[in-house]
């Protein structure tokens, strides 16, 4: 009897699995227990097929095992385990104690790209044992520093290396590139839209979530694009954490430290949004962690959803809970969220008719409100431009997504250097003792505010808004203190300053 | 005898009858008490229809008109019947006149003037509505609108962003919030002003119970302006009504080609004093003895606190209508950050609203500098 070890998934989380391979007489069958999932016990074709491209006949009765027996094991990640598993039982190769392996074997002994080669790392750093993966995941697994991890093409050269006859060589750690972020679309490509792009700029600033409210066509969703080409490169802690969250789910390492952008359509489920499902799964939120979810089309979401959506917004983080037992995923996210002034989508614009009754308006409207839009921080309506102010703008090239970002990532470090010693990262983040004692209001701005606060029926909660919105235009102005026009300025992103 | 407020409560209970069941009453001699106990032949007499008389009857067993007092007394109603000194005369003088209204909040109103207009109004109309009932409130004057979606809601929310006092007559009972979302509307209409129905607790909204009320506007209105109706609308039912009451019915203008212009179009056509400016509407309504608007000091009033930049939005904006950001930016050479600023403060001083997503205009009545 032999045994491996392999790995299998728990949410973002790597278990430790071993595998144990027994090989008595009799007629040929092979069995795999273990809370096996069809993609596991499917494994014994490819493995069977692998080990006699080196040669290897199985016979006699096998018995694989898959410990702890108690927890469910999914993915083809576990072929290359059993399949080693098979070649110590024969008497082939005799295989490193301790090391972890993963990979998907083809019929010909290649190894095929697995998902949970990030998560395997973080283990394996953490039990201080070796790493074995697919040649195709060495990219991600080398940034993870501190790891002892070998690429592996096929199942030959592993064999090989095991005999002595060849050497694997290491797969060196790597920094993440410094490369800039290619923004898609660019703010260079975006004509016009100056207050939706201050917007955004400030938004991106202060972490402040976002709905943005226009005809079609205005380019909302264009815009909600763009503004993941403006928010600082993730740190090297951040990229690790989304490494994390998407070689969990199987999406290959892009290169460069950009942020994810995910776009959720309305029909979306639950648990494609929040994760779960048979082998839980992230969800969008958890796949946009450290970077932007779009919901477009926001006032056709359904009630349900966006209540489910609220803690983790709230929290960044979710917890799912299955009968199999409960996962945490990350799910920090800038949400942006945009929709149409009304259900027709023309109310107020300068050529289309507005075709909706009074009361569809106002129940639209009243849509707006809920779950998660007191998480929103900035209401910004986008005009529809008509072809001859498309016109008049065009000569120029606006700023580019690059000079913007600078400004962003200026004014992210003024909020670290301010907020880190209590607890916070960002001006969005502020809770309200905060707000009210060190937010470095000028007697100028407070006079003002305090001035307008009656006549706008500003709530509590609105005045906090406000006060976030002001001190991240302050940061970008790289102004110690918030200005009258700084609050003034955050005065015209509030809900009441929509069309009505 | 007995007093002639049960029969007129219990009558007026049906929602179908008005004052000339009452003076058939009187022509033929029928004692409220007769029509408090409710049998066939009083009705048939008073020519009420059978369906009605039927209920009549029930009603008048239920004790409905007791109730009604009692509630009305629990709630802070008053219930003002065609017979009370209370009755306004503007009122009685109808063929129609409602039996009985009923009344919360602060009455008489002085010298209501009304401003009607369809639901579905535009952006540009709202503003029109809310600079109206401002100007209203500014000469002192009083609101009257239905409470309604669209225009009736930024009359009654100029008025009282004002100062001023309004009321709104209803289309469904004293105690029915109607349309859903108007709650902390009719909370700030009663704080200084009335509701007014003559429907009683808890009548639903029916759509045929609206148009019927608008006689209830148009006749306690000393004027009516109607701002955006189309055709066949409620607005259009008050202005005829009004007109034939003998009211000053002042429409504003439209687009020829908007539905929501042919309405008062028409009107102006038929004789009704086209509202082409709100300052000299106002004066004129205050018969020229308060003339805030045209002093030409209150341009410079607005002006007054005013910074560099949102001076030279406002003028942008007095030029042309339906204005973005990009625009104001290129023709006032500012950055976004200063005309949001600029947009923000001008907004919540109501000098400027936004008449489409993005997209920024002058309020109306903001007068033109020379």
């Amino acid at each position: 009897m032999s045994s491996v070890h392999g790995i299998t998934l728990r949410g973002i989380e790597a278990v430790r699995v071993e595998t144990e391979v027994e090989i008595t007489g009799g007629l040929f069958s092979m069995s795999i227990v273990g809370l096996p999932d069809a993609a596991v016990r499917e494994s014994r074709e490819r493995v069977r097929a692998a080990l006699r491209t080196e040669g290897l006949q199985i016979r006699g009765r096998v018995a694989i095992n898959l410990a702890p027996a108690d927890l469910p094991k999914e993915g083809a990640l576990l072929d290359l385990p059993i399949a080693l598993g098979l070649a110590a039982a024969l008497g082939a190769v005799s295989v490193p104690e301790g090391a972890l392996f993963l990979g998907e074997l083809s019929l010909d002994g290649r190894l095929r790209r697995v998902r949970g080669a990030v998560p395997a790392a973080i283990l394996a750093r953490k039990l201080g044992v070796s790493l074995y993966v697919p040649e195709e995941n060495a990219r991600e697994v080398s940034l993870v520093s501190g790891v002892r991890a070998y690429a592996v093409p096929d199942l030959a050269t592993l064999l090989a290396a095991f005999r002595g006859a060849s050497v694997l060589s290491p797969v060196e750690p790597v920094a993440p590139e410094d490369e800039d972020v290619r923004p898609d679309p660019d703010f260079s490509d975006i004509r016009g839209q100056a207050s939706a792009r201050r917007a955004l700029e400030i938004a991106a600033a202060g972490h402040h979530n976002v709905l943005l409210v226009g005809s079609p066509g205005s380019g909302k969703t264009m815009l909600a694009r763009a503004l993941r080409g403006i928010l600082p490169p993730l740190s090297d802690a951040e990229l690790l954490e989304t490494l994390l969250v998407q070689s969990s789910a199987g999406s290959p390492y892009a290169g460069g430290r950009a942020r994810s952008f995910r776009a959720v359509h309305h029909t979306a489920s639950t648990v494609s949004v929040c994760g779960g499902g048979h082998s839980v799964s992230p969800g969008e939120v958890t796949l946009a962690h450290r970077g932007v979810l779009f919901l477009d089309e926001f006032t056709e979401f359904r009630r349900d959803l966006l209540e489910a959506l609220r803690q983790p917004l709230e929290d960044g983080q979710i917890t799912v809970s299955r009968a199999a037992g409960s996962v945490q995923f990350p799910s920090r996210v800038l949400l942006v969220a945009a929709c149409n002034p009304c259900p027709c989508g023309w109310y107020g614009d300068p050529v289309e008719r507005c075709s909706c009754s009074a009361s569809d308006v106002d129940r639209y409207r009243r849509k707006l409100s809920g779950p998660i839009i007191d998480r929103i921080d900035m209401y910004v309506s986008v005009p529809r431009l008509l072809p001859e102010e498309l016109m008049s703008v065009g000569d120029t090239t606006p700023e580019d997504s690059a000079s913007i970002r600078a400004r962003v990532r200026k004014a992210r470090e003024a909020q670290l250097l301010r907020w880190e010693p209590s607890g916070f990262h960002c001006n969005a983040e502020l809770p309200e003792r905060l707000l009210r004692k060190s937010i470095g209001l000028s007697a100028e701005a407070r006079a003002f505010l305090s001035g307008i606060a009656g006549s706008l029926r500003l709530s509590g909660r609105g005045i906090s808004r406000v006060l976030k919105v002001a001190r991240s235009i302050a940061d970008l102005a790289g102004s110690p203190d918030i200005s009258r026009a700084h609050a003034a300025e955050a005065l015209a992103y509030r809900k009441g300053g929509l069309p009505v | 005898m007995t007093s002639s407020r049960p029969a007129l409560i219990l009558l007026n209970g049906l929602t179908t009858l008005d004052a000339r069941v009452w003076e058939r009453s009187r022509e033929r001699d029928i004692s409220p008490d007769d029509i408090l106990r409710g049998d066939g032949k009083t009705c048939t007499a008073l020519g009420i229809p059978e369906a009605s008389a039927r209920a009549l009857a029930e009603l008048a067993a239920s004790g409905f008109h007791e109730t009604e007092q009692e509630r009305a007394d629990r709630e802070n109603v008053r219930i003002v019947t065609y017979d009370d000194t209370a009755y306004p005369d503007a009122l009685r003088s109808l063929s129609d006149a409602p039996l009985a209204l009923y009344i919360a909040g602060k009455w008489p109103l002085c010298a209501p003037t009304a401003v009607v207009g369809t639901r579905k109004c535009s952006s540009y109309g709202r503003a029109v509505g809310m600079a109206l009932g401002r100007a209203i409130a500014q000469i002192g004057g009083t609101v009257l609108s239905g409470g309604a979606l669209g225009i009736d809601a930024s009359a009654h929310e100029g008025c009282l962003d004002a100062g001023g006092a309004t009321a709104a007559v209803l289309g469904t009972g004293p105690d029915v919030v109607y349309p859903r979302g108007h709650e902390r509307l009719y909370r700030r209409i009663l704080e200084g002003g009335g509701v007014i129905t003559e429907y009683p607790f808890g009548t639903g909204p029916k759509t045929w119970l609206f148009p019927r009320r608008n006689r209830i506007i148009a006749g306690l209105a000393e004027r009516l302006a109607v701002v955006e109706a189309p055709m066949k609308s409620g607005a259009m039912i008050t202005a005829r009504l009004a007109l034939e009451y003998g009211r000053d019915v002042w429409a504003v203008p439209g687009r020829i080609d908007e539905e929501c212009g042919r309405g008062t179009n028409r009107l102006i056509a038929d004789g009704a004093i086209p509202l082409v400016d709100i300052g000299e509407f106002a004066s004129i309504i205050s018969n020229g003895q308060l003339s805030l608007f045209s002093e030409p000091s209150a341009r410079e009033a607005i002006s007054n606190g005013m910074t560099d930049e949102e001076e030279k939005i406002l003028h942008i904006l007095e030029k042309n209508v339906h204005q973005t950001v990009d625009n104001i930016a290129a023709e006032g050479t500012m950055t976004a950050a200063d005309v949001l600023s600029g947009l923000a403060v001008l907004a919540a001083r109501s000098l400027i609203y936004q008449s489409g997503p993005g997209r920024w205009s002058a309020a109306p009545g903001i007068r033109k500098q020379p």
